[in-house]
Formats: structure tokens, sequence, C-alpha cells
């Protein structure tokens, strides 16, 4: 890292003296610490992953090209997604912490030496509009392309992943392809901010006095400085003797999507990696436990990303629905009299017509909602700071319906892992008879229910969101203020339970032949 | 300049190398020498029970004894596959009753036999079930 590129120290203190972090339990003190503060740590949670994706990019490029039988299709579709949100609503951001993608760091390292200088990541990207982009494109994709039901194209989905990997953080800083480029960790990020924990100092004070904020830019240890040997260090060296609790000698890097621990008020770019737990000399970084959503009360956004992450949360928030949707029986007559009234049968062209119409129709009234509570809360601002206001709430809505669409398929087909495997051996020719009767995880009738309640939990989180933002930004006129909110939110999640209880329709069947 | 030539020459070589595989290919059929299986549904598929009917020769001869299984899956991973006996009506001639299609989509239906000498015979069949208008 350069000087240039470093934040000045009176903005970091005074970033710290703001800070507004969480206190409640440190989850490492049940003997995680050590764990975390082992080298190889991450490495450890990596390889299991890095093992499966090479299974499926395998399956998914040889093997039976039925999505259901294939190892490609069923792990990515099935049990990631649905994973990733139990992991999401009770722990945090788990499965970025265990992202093989970042395997590709060695090499991208030893690429980046052929370059004769290292790109500069375009300011006018330094937010989340590339990524509304890129999801837009993918979420169109998964539709006009049907992923979900080719192993071969899911292979090529997680091989172009690796390579984009690579490719960005050949070009550009470490780290850059998690904030800016990865559809999967930004997902993470935005509903990791529902999760139950977070990364916080375990003694602010104790930041305030850290001279180097080696959990940042990194730090080098060793018995004896470098500088006696001549050589440059990569980070700022601190001996031996300073460092608590030592955990080897060598360079630990810091974080490289840019969070200082003591200012970190949110999960949003926060992959779990653990760099500050290792790189921090003073040992005092903590995995603290806060209420679920304890972040999106306290306007975490306000200095990082503002008006970017909240677009990325209401997009998501409504294209959840959309996605789901697209699974149900008025969606297809909907397709249908589109494709009627324009003479088309272009799929990418009604798809299209439809992300556009949810995209503004979700951004529109929700900025409306917001505004329309800002006048009644007696403030004339504009719709942007009314929509930075209250697009939180956008958050938990998102997040319980995301949660009960992937739960829905993932109670419905998890433990087909063990046909799935042995139809994979039997594939290859080995005497194996796979039980395709295991497959749900729970009787059907539970399946509804299930997710309603899901969907009616976070709901109930979105209603008290939005009452405590309106009596803390507007006292007690806050009572009035609230209610288009309130009225938005009872919507969204009518919506949701309407959209679960409809008997589910297959992808595939609307304009055309699939098979 | 010479890393991103690599990369983008690595990239064009690796994506003209691979061609998506062809209609029907990987679609898990297997079937021993001389053995065929074939599917047939007794009505137009649709949301409700319809029997499927499966025939099995060798050599062109109905080969009876065999048990045979009837699953239909959706294109979707992670639906509840519908999996039914057979049962025999008459030599090389098997039927399952209780197939019932659940859900408007893309379907596909293995018929899988275990053969009275212990070897397998797979083969698949792809169907559509229609929306049917209230």
């Amino acid at each position: 890292m350069t000087g240039s590129e470093r934040i000045p120290l009176p903005i970091i203190l005074r970033q710290a003296q703001d800070s507004l972090q969480p206190r409640g339990f440190d989850l490492f003190r049940l003997g995680l610490r050590r764990l975390v503060r082992w080298r190889y740590a991450r490495l450890a949670f990596q390889l299991p992953l890095l093992l499966l994706a090479l299974w499926a990019i395998f399956d998914g490029l040889t093997g039976s090209q039925l999505a259901p039988r294939n190892v490609a299709t069923t792990s990515v579709w099935l049990h990631y997604r649905g994973l990733m949100v139990i992991v999401l609503a009770i722990i945090g951001n788990a499965f970025c912490a265990a992202c093989p993608l970042m395997l590709t760091r060695g090499l991208s390292r030893r690429l980046e030496r052929l370059l004769p200088r290292q790109l500069v990541w375009p300011s006018m990207l330094r937010n989340k509009a590339l990524l509304l982009v890129l999801l837009v494109a993918y979420f169109l994709a998964y539709e006009l392309f049907d992923l979900w039901a080719s192993p071969w194209l899911t292979a090529w989905l997680i091989i172009g992943y690796f390579g984009a990997a690579l490719l960005v953080d050949t070009l550009f800083p470490a780290g850059t392809f998690c904030r800016h480029v990865c559809l999967l960790g930004n997902f993470n990020f935005v509903y990791a901010t529902a999760s139950p924990t977070q990364i916080t100092a375990a003694d602010p004070e104790v930041c305030r006095r850290c001279e180097h904020k080696p959990c940042l830019h990194g730090r080098e240890t060793y018995a004896t400085p470098p500088s006696l040997s001549g050589r440059e260090t990569r980070a700022a060296f601190i001996p031996l003797s300073e460092v608590t609790n030592a955990n080897g000698q060598g360079y630990f890097p810091g974080c490289e999507t840019k969070l200082f621990v003591p200012t970190i008020a949110s999960n949003m770019d926060c992959t779990y990696c653990f760099n500050c737990v290792r790189a921090c000399p003073y040992d005092n970084v903590a995995l603290t436990v806060r209420p679920p959503g304890w972040e999106w009360a306290h306007s975490p956004w306000a200095r990082r990303g503002r008006l970017g992450l909240m677009l990325l949360a209401v997009g998501l928030a409504f294209w959840g629905l959309l996605n789901a949707m697209a699974m149900i029986g008025p969606y297809y007559d909907t397709v249908q009299w589109l494709a009627a009234a324009l003479r088309t049968d272009s799929e990418a062209l009604i798809l299209g017509l439809l992300f556009a119409a949810v995209s503004l129709g979700g951004l529109g009234l929700t900025t409306a909602a917001a505004w329309l509570a800002d006048r009644l809360g007696g403030l004339r601002g504009s719709p942007m700071a009314a929509l930075l206001r209250w697009g939180y709430v956008t958050l938990p809505l998102g997040f319980g319906f995301w949660g009960a669409h992937y739960l829905f398929h993932f109670l419905t087909g998890a433990p087909s892992t063990l046909p799935v495997v042995q139809h994979f051996f039997w594939y290859w020719g080995f005497d194996i008879e796979p039980n395709w009767r295991v497959a749900r995880l729970v009787p059907t009738a539970w399946l509804f229910p299930i997710g309603a309640l899901f969907v009616a939990l976070y709901t109930a989180l979105a209603v008290y969101l939005t009452m405590r933002i309106g009596l803390r930004d507007f006292g007690r006129q806050g009572v009035l203020a609230m209610w288009p909110m309130l009225i938005l939110v009872l919507l969204f999640a009518a919506l949701s339970i309407w959209i679960l209880a409809q008997p589910m329709e297959m992808r595939g069947t609307v304009l055309g032949p699939t098979l | 300049m010479l890393c991103r030539a690599i990369c983008l020459l690595a990239l064009v070589l690796t994506l003209a190398a691979c061609r998506p595989p062809p209609d029907g290919a990987g679609a898990a059929a297997r079937l021993p020498p001389g053995v065929t299986v074939e599917i047939a549904l007794d009505a137009e598929p649709r949301v409700a029970t319809v029997p499927v009917n499966i025939t099995i020769t060798r050599d062109g001869a109905p080969l009876a004894g065999a048990t045979v299984t009837v699953t239909g899956d959706m294109t979707h991973a992670g639906m509840i596959p519908v999996v039914a006996a057979a049962t025999e009506l008459a030599p090389g001639r098997y039927r399952a009753d209780a197939f019932a299609f659940d859900m408007v989509g893309d379907w596909f239906i293995t018929a899988e036999a275990r053969l009275p000498n212990g070897e397998r015979a797979v083969a698949v069949k792809m169907v559509r079930v229609e929306r049917v208008a209230p």
C-alpha cells in the first residue's frame, strides 16, 4: 500500500471518536480467538469449498445434464443459497469468510509482478453502481438462459467467478473484486446487516492510542527491525516485544476492503476474513453479539456508500419479489398478456421490461413513501435525503423474502445431497443405486408456514425499525411520519405472503420451448 | 501489458475450445446392450395422476421380471421428486399407476429398471406439463 492511499490519522481518530458499535458478548472468548488468529485459519475453511467448487465444475462440464442430478446445479442453486441465508440469519457472513475465490490471490500476486504498474480502480466506480448493473444483468441472464437448469452453464458461472476474481485482483488492488465486483459477496454484505454478530473494537481506547492502525494497513513483526538488514517492509514494523499474544512473525495484511475496526458501523463490506484479528498487535478485535439488524437503526451507511448502497438494498428487496414471482401462475399470465400486447415473442424484451418496471416501481414507491414520511414529519428535504433516512426499512423486508424463498428450496431438497452424490458415482460406472426418495427435509405441509414465519419475523423487525426511525428523527411527530413507510412494509409483507401461498409453476414454460 | 495479453489469449482459447453439450447429452440414460426401455404416458401431462407405461425389451423380445421405479423430476434442483413403483402387467410391460405430476413446468421422467440378471437399465423422457385454463 502506498502512503497516498492511507487514511489520514486525524480523520481516523475523528471517526473513531464518532464510532458507534454494539457492546455485547465477544464470541472470540469461546475459544475461537486462538483458531482465528492462526495464520492458516481461513485456508482451512476455504479448502473444503474449493474442493466442492472443483467437483461442481467437473460434474457440470462432464456429468449428467439433468439439473437435479448434478453436483453443480444442486450445490449452487439449492444448498449454497439455502445455507447462506440460514448462516446470515444466525451467525454472519461466514460464506465470504470461507470464500474459495480468494485462493486465486497467490496467483494474482505473481501475475501482478508482470505488470508495469497496478491500475487504480476508477473513482467513479468506487461505489455500488457497477454492482447494480451487474446484478440486473445477472438476474436477466438467470431467467433468459435458465442457469438453474443447466449444469454446464452453472459450471461456467463458477469458472467465470474464479476468472473474474483473478483478473480484477491482478489488475487492481486486492479487495477490489470483493468490494466492487462480486455479486455473491455484495448480496452477503447487504444482508449481513441482518446478522447477530459484528466486528468491533474490544476497547476503543486501545485503538485511539494505536499509532500504525495495523488492522487497516497490516503489520510486519520480527524480533529485530528489518531496517537493520536494509530490507523494505510492506507494512508498519511492530517489534515482537510490543505484540500481545503474538501469533507468529512475518507479514499480516490488514483489511482489504479498507475497514478500520473502531469505526466499523456496519457489516457492509466486511468479509469476516479476520485479517484485522491477526494484524492487531494488541488483541483488541472482538466478534460482538448484537441484536439482529442492530445497525439498521443507526444509519450506518451515512459515511460509506450512501446512495449506491441504498439503491442496492431497495433493488435487492424488489428483485427478490420478481425472482420468486417468476415461479407462479400470475407471472405467466402477465408475461403472456405483455407478449400479446407488444406482439413479440422475445423473452429478452419481456424480461427487460419487467425488470425495468419492478426496479423503477420499487424504487419509486419506496422513495415516494419516504418523502411523504418526511413531509408528515415536518421536513421539506429532497426525496433522496428521505430515501437515505428510511431506505433501511427495505433491508429486513428483502432479507425476509429472499430467506423464505431460499429456505423453501433448501427444505424441499437439502437431503438430495445423498442421491446426487450416489448418482455421480453411478454415472462414472460404480454400482450404486441413487435413492431419489431422499429429498425433503420437512413435510410439505410445513413449507408455507415456515416461509411465512420467516417473512413475518423480518416484517416485525421492519415495523420496529420504521417506528425507531420515526421517533428518532421526528420525536412525537414521528408517530404520524412513520405511517407511509408502515403501509409500504405491510404491502410488501402481504405481497410476500401471497407469493409464497401460490402454487408453484416451474420456470421455462412461458414463451417457447426450453427443453 | 503482457499479463493482459496472456489473460485475454487464455480466455479466448478456453471459450473457443468449449461448446455446450448437445441436446440430450449426459441425460443419464444407460441401457445394457440389446435392451430398450420406452416410456409412455397414459394421457396428456397435466397436474394430476397420469399413469406411466414402461416397455422393456431385450433384442426385440419382451423382458419380464424386472423391478421398475419411475421418478419424475423438474428441471430445477431442489424440487421434491415424484417416485412411483411400477407393477408388471404382462411380460415386458410395466405400469406406474400412482405417478402424479404436482406442478406445471418442464419435467423429466426417469425409468430405472433392475433386470432379472442384476443389470440396470435407465431411460429418460422429457415432458412438459402445460397449464390448463380454469
